[in-house]
Parts: structure tokens; sequence; C-alpha cells
């Protein structure tokens, strides 16, 4: 290239290119902030979705493969399982209440105020509350003592 | 995503801005039009993630040209179906600024790049003032190295015969 050339290249590249207007560069952020803004709320919603079904996929593979197999009941006679690999009974233990004591004491005349006179009863029982699991074969056993003072209104004349 | 990264196409119009606007005005005569083209071309350029490819330059001056393009076709329809339709776009405001005693120079090279061939003067923009290779610009559009070469020096031989040496 000769230097002629070369200068007058130089020359045309003197000239500098009218920048853009203003108005144009705010059109082209209002856009492009627009498209990031969209972009981000899109790649979120992408993101959700795959999270959704990658829950789907692994509760339906964990259903299928990843729970823990049922353990038969242990039938060789003389052992004993242990009550943490049982299943929950079925049955509800059959409850039994049953009064074994009580006596009925007469303290007599009180006055809550010198215009209110009561008489006082004592109740004194003693109760025994039994449950019976018949599929387990299992009881449990309450002794139960109780107490009560019962005042009883009396009318005035 | 952090700032910078989000404002990243700040730099970009920044610097080839006023280069796109030259490009487009070799298309079509108006300002005004030009800069609805390079808006368009440069909103979707960025859209589609190709300043990441390994020649983000020529594929932005394609967008560019793709835009213009389209621009014309869409032009040219709306002028057959409506002949009520606004006259085709008149040449307003110049296509370089700069010191005042080059005035005349400037006014002169505006006048003769306009008298070029639609094919050389887009090889002479993006040479001279987009800063591309022949093979880039080969790539913007769409034509062989050798081709945008060759274009590039008739244009510039036509430029010098207009302008003589007396302009410069």
């Amino acid at each position: 290239m000769s230097d002629d050339l070369e200068q007058f290249e130089d020359a045309l590249r003197s000239l500098v290119p009218r920048p853009l207007s203003e108005p144009a560069r705010d059109a082209i952020q209002k856009r492009l902030g627009r498209a990031s803004w969209w972009r981000t709320i899109r790649r979120m919603a992408v993101i959700a979705a795959a999270a959704c079904l990658l829950a789907v996929i692994g509760a339906t593979l964990w259903s299928k493969y990843g729970a823990p197999p049922k353990e038969e009941p242990d039938k060789t006679p003389g052992t004993v399982s242990s009550t943490r690999d049982r299943p929950a009974p079925q049955s509800v233990p059959t409850k039994y209440r049953e009064t074994v004591y009580e006596q009925v004491w007469d303290e007599g005349t009180v006055f809550l105020d010198p215009t209110m006179p009561c008489r006082k009863v004592r109740r004194s029982s003693l109760e025994r509350v039994s449950w019976r699991d018949p599929e387990r074969g299992v009881n449990m056993e309450v002794v139960v003592p109780r107490e009560e003072i019962v005042l009883i209104g009396m009318e005035t004349y | 995503m952090p700032d910078s990264e989000r404002d990243y196409w700040k730099a970009w119009l920044d610097e080839y801005g006023p280069k796109l606007l030259l490009f487009a005005r070799q298309f079509v005569p108006s300002a005004a039009d030009a800069e609805e083209i390079v808006q368009e071309a440069f909103v979707r350029f960025w859209r589609s993630g190709r300043y990441k490819s390994s020649n983000p330059k020529a594929a932005l001056f394609g967008y560019v040209r793709w835009a213009a393009l389209d621009w014309l076709r869409r032009q040219k329809r709306y002028e057959r179906a409506d002949s009520l339709a606004p006259p085709a776009s008149v040449v307003d405001g110049a296509m370089f600024t700069g010191e005042l005693e080059r005035e005349e120079f400037r006014a002169a090279a505006e006048e003769a790049i306009r008298k070029l061939p639609a094919d050389q003067r887009e090889v002479l923009v993006l040479k001279i003032w987009g800063g591309l290779s022949y093979p880039e610009i080969g790539e913007a559009l769409d034509i062989s190295p050798n081709t945008a070469a060759s274009r590039f020096r008739y244009a510039v031989s036509a430029l010098r015969k207009e302008l003589g040496e007396s302009k410069r």
C-alpha cells in the first residue's frame, strides 16, 4: 500500500461518525432492561419447574425402590422379636374400672360464714383401673386412691 | 447478576453505537430511520447472546445489515400498499461530526460516499470506521474476504478520484 493511499485512509478515519442520540440510547436501555428482568423471572421459573420435576421423580423412585422392605415376623419358636420392629397394634385395649374400697364419713356441721351452715361429708375410695390388650396379651393396671370432701348447704330457719 | 455484567452492553454501545449508526445510514439516508434500525439490531444481537461468540463484531454489523434490509423491505411493501404512504426517507443530518475547519472535507466526503455503489459503501464503512478485517467483513456481509478487499480498493479509488488531493 502506497503512502498516499495510507494518508488518504487516515484522512477518512479522522472523520468521526455521529453518536447515537440520547432517545435512541434510552430506548435500547429500556428494552434491554426489561429483557434482563424478564429473563431473570424466566430463569427462576425454569429452576422451579426443574426442582418440582426432580422432587416428583425422587418421590416416585423412593416409593418404588428406596423404602425399607417390610420385615416378616420371626416365626421361629422361642425367639422374641423386639417391640420396636413390631407394627403398631390395630386393636383397642379393653378398659376395666373397679372400685375396691369406698367409705363415707359425716363429719358434722361446719360454717362457711356465720350465716351459712353446711354438712361436711368426707368420701374416701380406692379405685383400680385395668386395660387388657387381648391381641398382644398385655395387661396394665393402675390403683388410684381418692379422697374428697363434699359440703352440703343447710337450710336455716 | 452483578451490575457490571448487566451493564456490559452499555460499553458495547458506547464503542460501536456511532459505527453502527454510520453503517445503517448506508442503507437508509434518514438519521432517525438509521437509529431505529440500530436499536432493533442491537437489542436482537444482545438478546441472542452473540456478543459471547468468537467473532462478535462481525455478527453485530451483520445484525444491523439484516435489520436495515428488513426495514427497506417493509418500507417498500408499505409504499406499495398505500398510495398515501409518507414520502421515502430524505437525507437529513450529517454522517460525521468533527472540527469546523474540516467541515468542507467532511461535506465533500459524505457526498462522495453517497455516490458510491451500495456494496462498496458497506465495505468502506466496515473497514475504515468499523475497524473490521477483510475476513470479518466477509462474515458480516456473507462474501469472501477477497471480494471484500476488491470492493474496498474500488471504493477508495473512486473516493480519491471524487475528492481529489486538493480537498484533503
